[in-house]
C-alpha cells in the first residue's frame, strides 16, 4: 500500500489486532470527540459497509500472511449495522485475514440499538465479546451527556447479552462529569457491577475541544480536581472490592477477562485499522484514514503517515505504554524486544526515580520490574514526563 | 617644563541628560547636520548599538563618534561626540567618558525641566570641570516652557541659560544652533605634543578579530602604529597594530594620532583584564611621568548570585562575564557554589538596572539560560568577637547570637516630583524606612525633597513604586552615605523541610512577618504541584514565621488511550517535558526559575 505517497510493504511479525470503525450513531454525545455522523440514512450505511469490505479484502490481499487474533469494531456505534451488514464485514475478514480460532471479537454497543434478535445474529456470527457504552445510571447524567439510552434499556441489554450467549461483557463507565455527584457515582458503579459483567473501562470525562460539552463549558459546574480524583479511588476501592483488579490506568477486568485488544495497544504490538479515522501500527508506522467520508465512499481515501518511529522513540513508547498496566515496565521483557540498548538508556533513570519513590521496583528471576506506585497511576502524566525527560536530557537531569 | 599648547581646531564634548529628554536624539541629528550620516542611513539614534539599548531607550555603554564641521568662522572642526549612559546606575560610566571631554552638553526637556539625573549629571560634569552648554530640548510640543526651563538651569544649577540653544532634535529644528555653541562655547583641548605619551583609556571593547579596542583620549604626546606602549596601572606592554578614528559605522585606521585627539588602539590584546577604563596608556621607550589619578571606583552596590540554569554551561557563563567585564568595569563577579543552585558567580551591579541589563545581556549574547537570585546589598556585620565582616551573600549573614552590630547602608536620596505627589512621596518613604531631610521648592510646582533610606529597601522596586504613586513624573537620583546600625534578621526558606540556600535573604526585624508571608504565597504560585504535599516555611533562626502549603497533584492522566490516542499522549507528555526542562531541583522538589525572583516583587499592593 502507499502512505502519503511512499510505497509501504506491510509485513507483520505476529498476530496483528484489527480495528474496524462505524463512524454512524444516532446522536453524538456531547463529549464524544471521535469521528462519527449523527442520523444518516441506511443507505449511506449500506454505502460505508460495501466500501468497507472491499477495503478490507484489497489491503489484505496486499499483504503477507496476515494472521490476527483480535478484532475490534468502534465507533460510533457498530450495533446500527443490520444482521446483513455484520454478515458482510465479518464475511470480508474472515475470507482475507487469517482469525485464530479463539479470536476476540468485540464490538462496542449502543444499549438502545441492540435488541435481542440482533444481539443473537452478531454472536452466532462470531463476535464474542461486547463493550457497552452504560457511562451513567441516572437519567439526569445521562441527559447531561447526550446519552440515548435509559437505565432499562441497560438491564435489558445485559439479560439478552447473556442470552445471546455472550460470555465476555465489558461497560464503559465515565466519572468527572458536569452533575454528578460522589453518590451518584457509586450507585453507578453498584448497578454496573450488580449485572456481572467481566470487565469495566472507567474514564475520567475528558473535555475534548471542539464537543458542544467544550463549547457549553462556562454555563457547566465540573467537579473540582480533588472531587475526580476521588472519584477514581472510589471506582478502583469499590471494583477491587468485588472482585475486578484494575489492569490498565482505566481499565478493570476478572482475572483472564483483560481485553486483549487492548493490550496490544500498549503492549506496541501491531495493529491494523479499517474505515475512516482507523489507525493502525505496523512495526514502527503509524498511520491513519482521515475522517473524510466522501472520499472514503469514492474508493480514494489514501492513508496518512503519522509518524515513523525511530528507535529511541519505539522505546519511549513502550516505556509509557507499559507503565500505564499494572504489571508495569519488565525489564526482562524491554530487553528482548530492544536489547540491552534500551537498559543502557532507562535502568539508570528507573532506578534514581525509584530512589524518589516515583516508580516501586519490584524483581523477578533476578530481573527487574518497575511500576507506577498505587496512589500516582491517577497523576502518572507526572511521573511519565520525568522519565523522558531524564531519558532524553541525561545530562542535566543525572546531575 | 611642560608647555600645554591649544589645538585649536577639535572640540572633545559628552551629552548628558536625565532619561528620556533626547540625549541620543540630539546626538543622531547632530550626525546629520555634520553629514557624518547621510540622513537616508540614519537608523534612529545610531550611537546606541545594543539592541537593549535601543529596545529600552536608554543608552547604557558610552559610545564615541568622529564629526567634521565647517563653522560660520569659515574653519573646519573636528568634533569627537563621547556618549554617555543616562542613568543613575551608570555614574561611573558617565565619569569616565566626562574625563576625556572640555565640555558637556545638558540636554534638558522644555516639557519637564530639570530633573534629579539632570542634577546628577550637572554635578558630575562640574566635578570633572567641564564647561557646561545646556540645551533646551523639545522646544516642539506644545507642553514646552522654554523660558521657565532657562530659569530654572540658572536658578538650580548656577550656570547661565538665557541664550542657550532652544531646539527640537526630534524635528531637527535648531541643530546648526548647538553646533555653533560646541564651536564657541567649548573650549579647544590642549596638550603638549612633544611630551611623552599620555592618553586615557574611556572605553574598550572586545573584538573577535582585533582583539581588545582600547578608546582613547590622547592628552600629549603622539602615537603611531608600531609603536610599544605600556598600560601604567599593570605595566603590560604591547605592539601597536592599529591606530584609528570612530566613524559611525566602524573604526578608520590613521597614521596618528596626537594630543587633543580621541581615537583607538588595537595592539592584539587577548587578555581582557589588562585594559582598565581610566588607566593611563604611555610609550614604553619614553613613558610619562604624571599618569591620570585613576577615576572616581565604582562601587557595587547590589549584589546577586547568577547561576547557569544548566550547570554543564557554568564555563560558558565564566567567559560570557569575562567578556562583559571588558567593556563594563562595574561589573564585578567571583565564583561561589549554592547548595541548592550548584556553581555560580556572586556578582556585583551598580543597581538592579544595571543588573537587569547584564542579565539580558548574558542570555540574549551568549545565548545563557540563567538563574538569579535576589539581590542584596552588602552589610556590614561586627561580630562578638570584635571582628567585622562585609556580607554581600545572605546564606553568610551569621547567626543572630554571633552578632554585635549590623550595619546596613544609607543612601541619600534626591526626589524631584511636582507638589501634588510630594504626600504619597513622602507615605512612600516612611514605608521604606525613610528619614525625611528637608524639602525645597524648586518653584510653585516642583518640589525636590531629600530622604536618607537604607539602600535595601530601595534596590528592589523603589523606583517603580516612585513613578506609580507620581504618575511617572517623579524622578530619583541618590548617593551612598554610609553605614547605620540597624535591627536585620536572616530569612530563610524551607521546601519540603529543607532549606533552600538560595532563596535567604536580610530583611528588617520590624518587616520580617509581613515580607515572609507575602514571599511565601509567591513561592506557592512557582512551585508545581507534586506527587506529594510539599510545606513552604519562612524561618528565622529556628522559628517559622510563615506557612504554606503546596498541594499534592489529584489528576494529570490521560483517561483514555487507545490506537488514535497513542500519537496524542506522547506529545502531551513531551510538552509535559519541556516545562520540567526549566525546572529547578531543590532535593525532592522542583521550581520555577522564576521562583528566586518572586522575592523582589514586594509592592503592597497585591
Amino acid at each position: 500500500m502507499t502512505i502519503d505517497g511512499k510505497p509501504v510493504r506491510l509485513t507483520f511479525g505476529s498476530k496483528v489486532g484489527i480495528y474496524v470503525h462505524i463512524p454512524f450513531c444516532r446522536q453524538k454525545c456531547l463529549y464524544c470527540d471521535f469521528c462519527s455522523f449523527p442520523g444518516v440514512s441506511p443507505e449511506r450505511i449500506e454505502a460505508y459497509t460495501e466500501r468497507l469490505c472491499s477495503q478490507i479484502r484489497e489491503i489484505c490481499s496486499q499483504t503477507e500472511s496476515l494472521e490476527a487474533d483480535t478484532v475490534f469494531f468502534g465507533g460510533g456505534t457498530p450495533t446500527l449495522l443490520s444482521e446483513g451488514q455484520w454478515d458482510r464485514i465479518l464475511s470480508a475478514l474472515q475470507d482475507s485475514v487469517r482469525l485464530s480460532a479463539d479470536a476476540e471479537i468485540t464490538t462496542e454497543c449502543n444499549p438502545a440499538t441492540a435488541g435481542p434478535a440482533k444481539l443473537k445474529a452478531m454472536r452466532t456470527l462470531g463476535i464474542n465479546r461486547l463493550s457497552v457504552g452504560v457511562q451513567s445510571i441516572h437519567p439526569g447524567e445521562l441527559r447531561t451527556l447526550g446519552r440515548i439510552h435509559t437505565e432499562e434499556q441497560f438491564e435489558q441489554l445485559a439479560r439478552n447479552a447473556r442470552e445471546a450467549g455472550f460470555e465476555r461483557i465489558s461497560f464503559d463507565l465515565m466519572f468527572g462529569f458536569p452533575g454528578q455527584t460522589e453518590e451518584s457515582w457509586l450507585s453507578t458503579l453498584r448497578k454496573a457491577t450488580g449485572l456481572n459483567p467481566e470487565h469495566l473501562s472507567v474514564y475520567a470525562l475528558q473535555l475534548e475541544e471542539g464537543t458542544p460539552l467544550y463549547r457549553d463549558r462556562a454555563s457547566y459546574v465540573f467537579p473540582d480536581e480533588d472531587t475526580v480524583a476521588r472519584m477514581y479511588d472510589t471506582a478502583r476501592t469499590f471494583l477491587e472490592g468485588e472482585g475486578f483488579s484494575r489492569y490498565e490506568v482505566s481499565n478493570y477486568a476478572r482475572p483472564g477477562c483483560e481485553c486483549r485488544h487492548n493490550l496490544k495497544y500498549w503492549n506496541c504490538e501491531d495493529y491494523l485499522g479499517f474505515g475512516i479515522s482507523a489507525h493502525s501500527l505496523v512495526g514502527r508506522t503509524r498511520f491513519y484514514y482521515p475522517g473524510d467520508m466522501e472520499s472514503f465512499l469514492r474508493g480514494t481515501a489514501v492513508p496518512v503517515l503519522e509518524e515513523q518511529l525511530s528507535d529511541d522513540r519505539m522505546e519511549e513508547e513502550y516505556a509509557v505504554l507499559r507503565l500505564r498496566l499494572s504489571t508495569g515496565l519488565d525489564m526482562g521483557e524491554a530487553e528482548k524486544r530492544f536489547g540491552e540498548h534500551f537498559a543502557r538508556r532507562f535502568l539508570p533513570v528507573l532506578r534514581t526515580m525509584a530512589d524518589r519513590h516515583l516508580l516501586i521496583c519490584a524483581e523477578r528471576n533476578g530481573g527487574e520490574i518497575y511500576r507506577i506506585p498505587d496512589p500516582f497511576f491517577f497523576t502518572e502524566n507526572d511521573i511519565l514526563s520525568e522519565l523522558l525527560a531524564c531519558v532524553q536530557e541525561p545530562a542535566s537531569f543525572l546531575k | 617644563m611642560i608647555m600645554k599648547e591649544t589645538i585649536p581646531n577639535i572640540r572633545n564634548f559628552s551629552i548628558i541628560a536625565h532619561i528620556d529628554h533626547g540625549k541620543s536624539t540630539l546626538a543622531d541629528r547632530l550626525l546629520e547636520a555634520t553629514n557624518t550620516v547621510a540622513v537616508r542611513d540614519m537608523e534612529n539614534q545610531l550611537l546606541d548599538k545594543m539592541d537593549l539599548e535601543r529596545e529600552r531607550g536608554i543608552t547604557i555603554k558610552a559610545r564615541a563618534v568622529r564629526m567634521k564641521y565647517k563653522a560660520k568662522d569659515g574653519q573646519d572642526y573636528i568634533l569627537n561626540l563621547i556618549d554617555t549612559p543616562g542613568h543613575v546606575d551608570f555614574n561611573y560610566e558617565v565619569s569616565r567618558s566626562l574625563n576625556a571631554c572640555e565640555g558637556a552638553i545638558l540636554v534638558v526637556d522644555a516639557t519637564q525641566g530639570i530633573e534629579a539625573q539632570t542634577l546628577a549629571n550637572a554635578y558630575l560634569a562640574v566635578d570633572s570641570n567641564l564647561e557646561i552648554l545646556p540645551v533646551i530640548n523639545k522646544i516642539d510640543l506644545p507642553s514646552a516652557m522654554v523660558q521657565k526651563c532657562r530659569d530654572e538651569i540658572e536658578d538650580v544649577i548656577g550656570i547661565p541659560a538665557q541664550e542657550c540653544p532652544a531646539v527640537s532634535a526630534k524635528m531637527g529644528i535648531n541643530i546648526n544652533d548647538v553646533l555653533e555653541h560646541i564651536v564657541s562655547d567649548i573650549p579647544a583641548p590642549k596638550g603638549d605634543l612633544s611630551a611623552p605619551l599620555k592618553a586615557l583609556i574611556f572605553d574598550s571593547n572586545y573584538d573577535s578579530y582585533l582583539g581588545v579596542v582600547i578608546n582613547i583620549r590622547v592628552v600629549d604626546g603622539v602615537l603611531h602604529p608600531g609603536d610599544r606602549i605600556r598600560l601604567m596601572s599593570t605595566g603590560a606592554e604591547y605592539d601597536v597594530v592599529e591606530i584609528g578614528v570612530m566613524e559611525p559605522f566602524g573604526l578608520v585606521a590613521t597614521n596618528e594620532l596626537s594630543a587633543g585627539e580621541v581615537g583607538y588602539i588595537t595592539a592584539s590584546i587577548k587578555n581582557i583584564g589588562e585594559t582598565k577604563v581610566g588607566d593611563t596608556v604611555t610609550l614604553a621607550s619614553r613613558p610619562t611621568d604624571e599618569p591620570f589619578p585613576g577615576f572616581k571606583e565604582s562601587h557595587p552596590m547590589v549584589y546577586a548570585g547568577i547561576y547557569p540554569a544548566d550547570g554543564a554551561r557554568y564555563e560558558d557563563l565564566h567567559d560570557a562575564l569575562n567578556k562583559l567585564q571588558l567593556n563594563d568595569a562595574s561589573l564585578h563577579f567571583e565564583p561561589e557554589t549554592s547548595i541548592a543552585l550548584g556553581f555560580g558567580f556572586r556578582c556585583g551591579f551598580l543597581g538592579l538596572l544595571h543588573m537587569e541589563i547584564i542579565e539580558e545581556r548574558l542570555e540574549r549574547e551568549f545565548n545563557l539560560d540563567l538563574i538569579t537570585t535576589a539581590p542584596s546589598v552588602i552589610y556590614q556585620i561586627t561580630r562578638k568577637s570584635g571582628e567585622t565582616v562585609m556580607v554581600d551573600n545572605p546564606s553568610r549573614f551569621p547567626a543572630a547570637d554571633e552578632i554585635q552590630v549590623a550595619s546596613e547602608p544609607i543612601v541619600r536620596a534626591n526626589i524631584i516630583t511636582p507638589s501634588a505627589y510630594v504626600g504619597g512621596l513622602m507615605d512612600l518613604c516612611q514605608d521604606r524606612r525613610g528619614t525625611f531631610i528637608d524639602m525645597k521648592y524648586i518653584d510653585t510646582e516642583r518640589v525636590e525633597l531629600h530622604y536618607d533610606l537604607p539602600l535595601n529597601e530601595i534596590i528592589y522596586d523603589f523606583f517603580d513604586a516612585l513613578k506609580s504613586r507620581s504618575r511617572g513624573y517623579a524622578s530619583l537620583d541618590y548617593e551612598l552615605k554610609g553605614y547605620e546600625p540597624s535591627k536585620l534578621v536572616k530569612l530563610d526558606f524551607l521546601l519540603n523541610g529543607e532549606q533552600v540556600d538560595a532563596l535567604s535573604f536580610i530583611v528588617h526585624e520590624d518587616k520580617a512577618y509581613a515580607r515572609a508571608r507575602r514571599i511565601a504565597e509567591r513561592l506557592k504560585d512557582n512551585i508545581p504541584r507534586h506527587q506529594f504535599e510539599i510545606p513552604i516555611q519562612a524561618a528565622i533562626g529556628s522559628k517559622i514565621i510563615a506557612r504554606e502549603t503546596v498541594k499534592a497533584l489529584r489528576k494529570d492522566v490521560l483517561a483514555k488511550c487507545y490506537g488514535g490516542d497513542i500519537t496524542r499522549k506522547m506529545k502531551l507528555l513531551e510538552k509535559q517535558r519541556e516545562g520540567k526542562k526549566k525546572m529547578r531541583q531543590l532535593g525532592s522538589v522542583q521550581v520555577t526559575p522564576e521562583a528566586f525572583m518572586a522575592i523582589l516583587k514586594l509592592d503592597d499592593d497585591d
